[in-house]
C-alpha cells in the first residue's frame, strides 16, 4: 500500500512540475517525503513503453518532465534516503 | 504583455553589447563586474533558468559610474531602477545591505574563505566574475524561497559541490545571515545521500 501512496505521489508531483519547475524545490521546502521518494523513484526508472500506447500524452509529458527533472540537477536528491523518510511519513501520518 | 526574461544565451549577448559600448568611443577601461545570484546560475551552464535583472556585488566589481551608464545604455539595460517595469530588463548595483555577502579583499581577489572568483566570461574590456560557487549557493540558502532551492540544486551538481563545501562558505557570511542560512541547509541535508549532505548514514531516519 505504502508502495503504491508513494507512485501515485510520485506521478502526481511529476505531471504537476511538467507545468510548474518550482513544484520540486516547493516539495523539498514543505518536506513532502512521499513525493519527492515517487518521483526520484520514477526519474530512476524508465517510464513504461505500454503507457506509449495506452496514454501517449501522459508519456509524453512524463518523458519531458524526466528529462527537465535530470537537466536541473535533481539527480542528486537520493530516492533510498527518500523512501525511508517517506515510509516515516506514512506511518506517522496513519498513527495521528 | 509578458515580461522579457534573460536566458544564457542572452545574457552574453548583453554582455557582448556591453563590451562593445565600452570600446565605442575609443576611451575604454578595463571593467569588472561580479555578478551573482540568477546571472551566476544562468553562466554555470544552466539551460532553464531566467532572469529579468542582472544583480552586480559592488564591492567585488572594479567599475566606474561613467562606464556603467555607459555599458547600461549599450545594452538598453536600465541601470538601478527605482520602480520596475514589466518589459524591461535592467542591471542592479548592490551593495551591502538588503543582500550580504562575505568580505572580498580586492588587492588579493580572495573572498573571505580564501577562495578566488570565478571568471565566467571575458571580452575586450570587460570581465564577468562571480564568486566561488559555494558563496553564490550559501547566499541563495539565507532566503531558500524554492527558486533558490532550485538554484543551488543546480549549483551542487553542476560544480560538484557538497553541503559542507557550502557550510563552509556561509561561515564566512555576516553573523546575522550566517544562521538563517544554515538553518535552511536542513532542507538539503534532507533530500540527499549521506555523501553529500554530510551526515552521517542513518538506518532509521527521525524526522525533524
Amino acid at each position: 500500500m505504502s508502495d503504491r501512496e508513494i507512485k501515485a505521489a510520485g506521478e502526481a508531483l511529476l505531471l504537476k512540475f511538467a507545468t510548474d519547475p518550482l513544484a520540486i524545490p516547493r516539495a523539498i521546502k514543505a518536506k513532502d517525503f512521499v513525493s519527492l521518494a515517487g518521483i526520484a523513484d520514477i526519474a530512476s526508472r524508465e517510464v513504461s513503453p505500454s503507457m506509449a500506447l495506452l496514454h501517449p500524452a501522459r508519456f509524453r509529458v512524463m518523458r519531458r518532465a524526466i528529462s527537465d527533472y535530470y537537466v536541473r540537477g535533481y539527480a542528486l536528491l537520493d530516492k533510498d534516503v527518500l523512501k525511508r523518510r517517506a515510509l516515516a511519513q506514512i506511518a506517522k501520518g496513519k498513527q495521528s | 504583455m509578458s515580461s522579457p526574461r534573460i536566458d544564457r544565451k542572452f545574457l552574453e549577448g548583453i554582455f557582448t553589447r556591453m563590451d562593445d559600448a565600452l570600446d565605442a568611443d575609443g576611451a575604454s577601461t578595463k571593467q569588472t563586474l561580479c555578478v551573482f545570484g540568477a546571472s551566476a546560475v544562468l553562466l554555470y551552464g544552466s539551460d532553464t533558468r531566467q532572469t529579468q535583472d542582472v544583480d552586480v556585488w559592488r564591492n567585488a566589481s572594479d567599475i566606474n559610474d561613467r562606464a556603467l551608464a555607459r555599458m547600461a545604455k549599450g545594452a538598453q539595460l536600465d541601470l538601478n531602477p527605482t520602480e520596475l517595469e514589466v518589459d524591461k530588463l535592467y542591471l542592479q548595483i548592490v551593495t551591502d545591505g538588503v543582500v550580504q555577502l562575505p568580505l572580498f579583499s580586492k588587492d588579493r581577489n580572495l573572498w573571505a574563505g580564501g577562495k578566488p572568483s570565478e571568471t565566467l566570461w571575458t571580452g575586450k574590456n570587460l570581465t564577468i566574475i562571480a564568486p566561488p560557487p559555494a558563496v553564490v549557493a550559501a547566499a541563495k540558502m539565507v532566503r531558500a524561497e524554492p527558486q533558490d532551492i532550485e538554484d543551488v540544486v543546480f549549483i551542487m551538481a553542476k560544480k560538484g559541490l557538497k553541503i559542507p563545501d557550502i557550510k563552509a562558505a556561509i561561515a564566512t557570511f555576516p553573523g546575522e545571515v550566517r544562521e538563517r542560512a544554515s538553518e535552511n541547509l536542513v532542507y538539503l541535508q534532507l533530500v540527499l545521500p549521506s555523501d553529500l549532505s554530510g551526515k552521517a548514514k542513518e538506518k532509521d531516519v527521525p524526522e525533524r
